[in-house]
């Protein structure tokens, strides 16, 4: 499951999409309207898929401008990185590591959202994340680096996970920590 | 159908970037205008601008005489083909096209009747209650294509429809798409580009360039009076050869040759006596015959051929001249190969000269 954080162009136009998602993705989902033009999906991973094929025709046919992204938590950030992608990533599906790229190259300052977001991280499991990405995802691999046994290592890993509800095991999500952890190291 | 009219569109974003420059444009009823120009040149912003998708930062756009710049996308009656051929995947293709005009409420016969009627142009009925994915790449695309004609709507926006399809349905979908337009009359702005397709499908060209319009006209007048070098580059495949050359009484010096340049140019380049200018000679005017020697003696030269490119009924032959590569068009018939001294011909009456600083074509 996931987070679709949405801002649509048009005041309560979130009945028209409620109306359209009831109808045609068939499926089940939740809304939380945030406010008139904002509010949150929480439907499955394809989701994603469905709205991207469908945002350009929808937008057209409504005749009201959406963007999405997908998020793996309900936050300050997701919402934070939905308002930075109406201008970076309009009318457009989006995961937040596509929103965290466009804020990167547009020299946004997103960083202290992401020092809330992983500042207070235990040292050895946000080492284990970090060396899970850097070693292309292979835990074996990882774990070798780290001179640590495999178990540890995903013991380790697991809490990460836990703690951040971030499943960097998901490509999308891996990127979005990876580019995180590009900025913050690199500032 | 209608008139659209953009008087001094500009569209500024919101980190200050300006997309498009001052766009002046007035298209008429039942026209075919292609948008064409690089990635980034600000086509399909003017074209979102003209949808209502995009929001107009300054200027004035008139749809049918009325001022449209306030006016919400879906009270513009204007329909959109998008990129990839995009269509409902859930719907079958009889819904997909009923959906626009579902939204907008319209009795059920009156949607029944127009579906079916625009299926018998698009000679898509079998497939009505087919899914997208059981379409071919081309029967999706005529699918998006009805789901624009249903709405009867003015005006016919379509954002590089055929980009997503492959060389050879592209080309199918280039004459059905001229045809569809000849059937319904539409006012129809188009955006790619791909040079080609704005040549075939265009009555007017508009050639934009870094949110600038470069040119306007017909793509006879745009590819016979290039206004500057890069419209001169980007219209026409091979493109156009530029070489750096001096004007000087009524001769132009090339490549340490000196040709005669036709009277018909004298006048225009009577201001630039004595100076560097760019000639610009498109591939088809080299030729290889001698019979076009004979009219402008002196307009000849003689290149080692590098690389040649057989085509079946004419080579392209690569050549460098003065430091300049030049590419030239020639039958055939005179079996050319490579590393081999050629003699090539310069119809004099055809080519063109630009204005070495500002690139533009000197008139």
């Amino acid at each position: 499951m996931k987070y679709y954080y949405y801002q649509i162009s048009k005041a309560n136009g979130e009945i028209q999409l409620l109306e359209f998602l009831k109808e045609n993705y068939r499926k089940e989902f939740s809304h939380t309207k945030i406010n008139d033009t904002t509010g949150i999906l929480l439907a499955e991973d394809d989701f994603f898929d469905f709205m991207d094929t469908i945002l350009s025709l929808f937008i057209h046919d409504f005749g009201m401008s959406l963007t999405i992204v997908a998020s793996y938590e309900e936050s300050d950030t997701a919402l934070f990185f939905l308002y930075k992608a109406t201008s970076l990533c309009y009318e457009k599906c989006s995961y937040l590591c596509d929103v965290l790229l466009m804020c990167i190259l547009h020299q946004q300052d997103v960083k202290k959202y992401l020092i809330k977001q992983f500042g207070h991280l235990d040292h050895d499991e946000l080492l284990c994340a970090l060396m899970y990405i850097n070693c292309g995802m292979n835990v074996s691999r990882a774990a070798d680096k780290l001179y640590i046994h495999r178990n540890t290592f995903t013991y380790r890993l697991n809490k990460f996970i836990t703690s951040t509800s971030l499943d960097i095991r998901d490509f999308h999500n891996a990127m979005y920590f990876y580019y995180a952890m590009q900025l913050l190291i690199c500032a | 159908m209608a008139e659209v009219v953009l008087k001094n569109i500009n569209k500024v974003y919101d980190n200050n970037v300006q997309a498009v420059f001052d766009f002046n444009l007035e298209i008429k009823d039942k026209e075919f205008v292609v948008f064409v120009g690089p990635s980034g040149c600000g086509k399909s912003t003017t074209l979102r601008m003209i949808a209502g998708l995009e929001e107009i930062t300054s200027g004035e756009l008139y749809i049918d005489g009325v001022l449209c710049n306030e006016v919400e996308p879906k009270d513009r009656d204007i329909a959109m083909v998008f990129q990839s051929y995009a269509l409902y995947p859930h719907m079958s293709v009889y819904e997909n096209m009923a959906f626009g005009l579902k939204i907008r409420k319209l009795p059920k016969d009156e949607i029944d009747k127009r579906v079916r009627e625009v299926a018998r142009i698009l000679e898509i009925e079998p497939y009505l209650d087919r899914k997208p994915k059981a379409l071919s790449g081309g029967q999706r695309q005529r699918v998006a294509l009805g789901r624009a004609i249903v709405r009867n709507s003015k005006v016919f926006l379509m954002d590089e429809p055929l980009s997503n399809l492959d060389a050879k349905l592209r080309v199918q979908m280039r004459s059905e798409i001229i045809k569809l337009h000849h059937d319904i009359n539409a006012t129809t702005i188009y955006v790619t580009h791909d040079q080609t397709e704005a040549m075939t499908m265009a009555d007017r060209i508009v050639v934009m360039k870094d949110g600038y319009i470069q040119q306007i006209g017909t793509p006879k007048e745009i590819y016979n009076n290039p206004a500057n070098i890069f419209v001169g580059s980007f219209l026409g495949s091979p493109a156009m050869n530029f070489i750096d050359c001096r004007y000087e009484n009524g001769k132009i010096n090339v490549a340490g040759m000196s040709w005669d340049v036709p009277d018909m140019f004298h006048e225009d380049l009577m201001e630039y006596n004595g100076q560097d200018v760019v000639l610009g000679i498109r591939p088809e005017d080299i030729h290889g015959e001698v019979i076009v020697h004979s009219t402008y003696p002196s307009a000849k030269f003689t290149y080692k051929v590098e690389i040649c490119e057989l085509l079946g009924h004419e080579f392209v032959v690569h050549g460098q001249l003065g430091g300049s590569r030049v590419i030239a068009k020639v039958p055939s018939r005179l079996n050319i190969s490579i590393g081999e001294e050629v003699d090539l011909f310069v119809d004099m009456a055809k080519i063109h000269f630009f204005d070495k600083k500002t690139t533009r074509l000197i008139k």
